[in-house]
């Protein structure tokens, strides 16, 4: 909820494979990238996605959030983020941050 | 069995011992693995959980390679939700998911009917596993069922947002759905325990202050336990699957459960504190963090959770979350059964020494 008063305009995704986010995150040209996840498998297929949008150029920043990412202080960076979120608000700020450092 | 491997109790007796409040003559270890028993038999996911067999000849396996003082005849979250008319999404390296909800809206849970545990195909593999399993050790090593609570299934029967709403804004049906849960958990707790379980781990998340309010666990959640608990016919551990509990520790132990799971993400030292006798704990090695440790790391986690609260009993060293995460490699498993048995030897002397020159660990 704090997502859509944050001012950002947002696109709710739902649930994606990695596949159809990498696609759809290109297609959408998006500036951030947030994704959260429940279990670990999901957390480390974060990777791939990071990589994927790397290799096509795409000028887009991934933040992530979910349970492995709070138990595991390093695993963000493992995976190829550029930033964790450990609460909605936190990530709030976080956008907030990135889209400023992009312009 | 050599000397450093020798120790006076079964795994029951030091089980007992411990939930007793008393110092055993070890720290048991509950390693807590369920999709490694797949990997002992190279099967996949989808195919160990298909057959008793299976997980029969993988729990032993386990149980022999890395010395838990507990079997754990768990098989996935959502093999209850099969039992309501659910089905299972098979992950190749993780555990097994919940598929679309039963309950669709909440109106359908006007006319919702609570399963019988014997008419499930899925839930009697467990009860053929565990009946197994203790025809195997007979009364040397704790089997401990799993129940997810009533309070926290409605997570995988209708989702998370779906329940939150529902708990929120229809007390009502949310109390006609918790009726409903109580039969089938408190029935599907004592079939187990009737085949062979010594205990049940009463699976918890929702309650956590991660999850709901203190104040909405005292209404709802506890309320909920206590009911369920008392028809259970034999010892409950609650665990909260990584949550945090300590603002509801004492409440949580009002329950009548003899111990709870607890969080990596809260102090052991202060829980055992918080404790106070009333509750044993069970935790809280990092299952996410264990992945990437190294032998040394996995013996410096043992010490330390050891140090924290090995002292007096009441405490049985495991993950966090209740199950080992399929990437934990086996030497990471190896050295945490290698340094529970050189560090949880009572008593533990060597605590204070280590304290001294481990300037980092405060307790």
């Amino acid at each position: 909820m704090q997502h859509y008063t944050s001012g950002f305009e947002l696109f709710d995704y739902g649930r994606l494979d990695v596949d159809q986010l990498v696609e759809r995150t290109i297609a959408d040209r998006l500036r951030v990238l947030m994704i959260s996840v429940l279990i670990l498998p999901s957390a480390l297929k974060v990777k791939q996605v990071c990589s994927r949008l790397k290799d096509s150029g795409a000028d887009v920043k991934v933040v992530v959030g979910g349970a492995p990412f709070l138990f595991d202080a390093q695993l963000w960076r493992e995976v190829g983020a550029d930033a964790m979120g450990s609460s909605a608000s936190e990530a709030v700020a976080i956008v907030g941050r990135l889209m400023g450092d992009m312009q | 069995m050599n000397a450093s491997t020798q120790t006076s109790m079964t795994s029951m007796q030091r089980t007992l011992t411990t939930l007793g409040h008393r110092e055993p003559d070890r720290v048991p270890l509950f390693l807590l693995t369920t999709l490694h028993g797949a990997k002992e038999l190279d099967l996949s996911i989808q195919d160990y959980f298909s057959h008793s067999e299976n997980v029969i000849q993988g729990q032993l396996r386990l149980h022999k390679k890395y010395r838990s003082d507990c079997l754990y005849p768990f098989f996935y979250a959502s093999i209850e939700t099969e039992a309501w008319g659910g089905d299972t999404i098979y992950l190749p390296d993780g555990p097994p998911l919940c598929g679309a909800p039963v309950i669709r809206k909440a109106e359908d849970i006007d006319s919702l009917v609570s399963p019988r545990v014997l008419e499930s195909a899925s839930l009697n593999r467990v009860l053929q596993t565990i009946s197994a399993l203790k025809a195997n050790v007979g009364e040397t090593v704790p089997i401990i069922g799993v129940a997810i609570s009533p309070f926290s299934l409605p997570v995988m029967q209708m989702g998370f947002h779906a329940y939150i709403e529902l708990l929120y804004e229809q007390p009502l049906r949310f109390q006609r759905l918790m009726e409903l849960n109580e039969a089938f958990t408190v029935s599907w707790a004592n079939a187990q325990l009737a085949a062979g379980a010594t205990a049940i781990c009463y699976f918890d998340p929702v309650s956590s202050p991660t999850n709901i309010p203190r104040e909405m666990y005292l209404r709802t959640g506890q309320q909920v336990a206590k009911r369920t608990i008392a028809q259970i016919k034999g010892p409950t551990a609650t665990h909260i699957a990584s949550g945090r509990g300590l603002p509801i520790l004492l409440d949580i132990a009002e329950t009548g459960t003899a111990a709870v799971g607890v969080s990596a993400l809260e102090d052991l030292a202060e829980l055992k504190r918080a404790a106070q006798q009333r509750v044993s704990l069970l935790g809280n090695l990092n299952g996410i963090e264990m992945r990437r440790w190294t032998p040394e790391q996995a013996e410096y986690e043992v010490k330390r959770a050891i140090a924290k609260a090995g002292r007096g009993g009441g405490f049985i060293l495991a993950d966090n979350h209740g199950e080992i995460p399929w990437q934990v490699p086996q030497e990471v498993l190896m050295a945490i059964s290698a340094a529970v048995d050189r560090w949880g030897r009572y008593p533990l002397t060597w605590i204070e020494d280590w304290i001294d020159d481990t300037p980092t660990l405060h307790l």
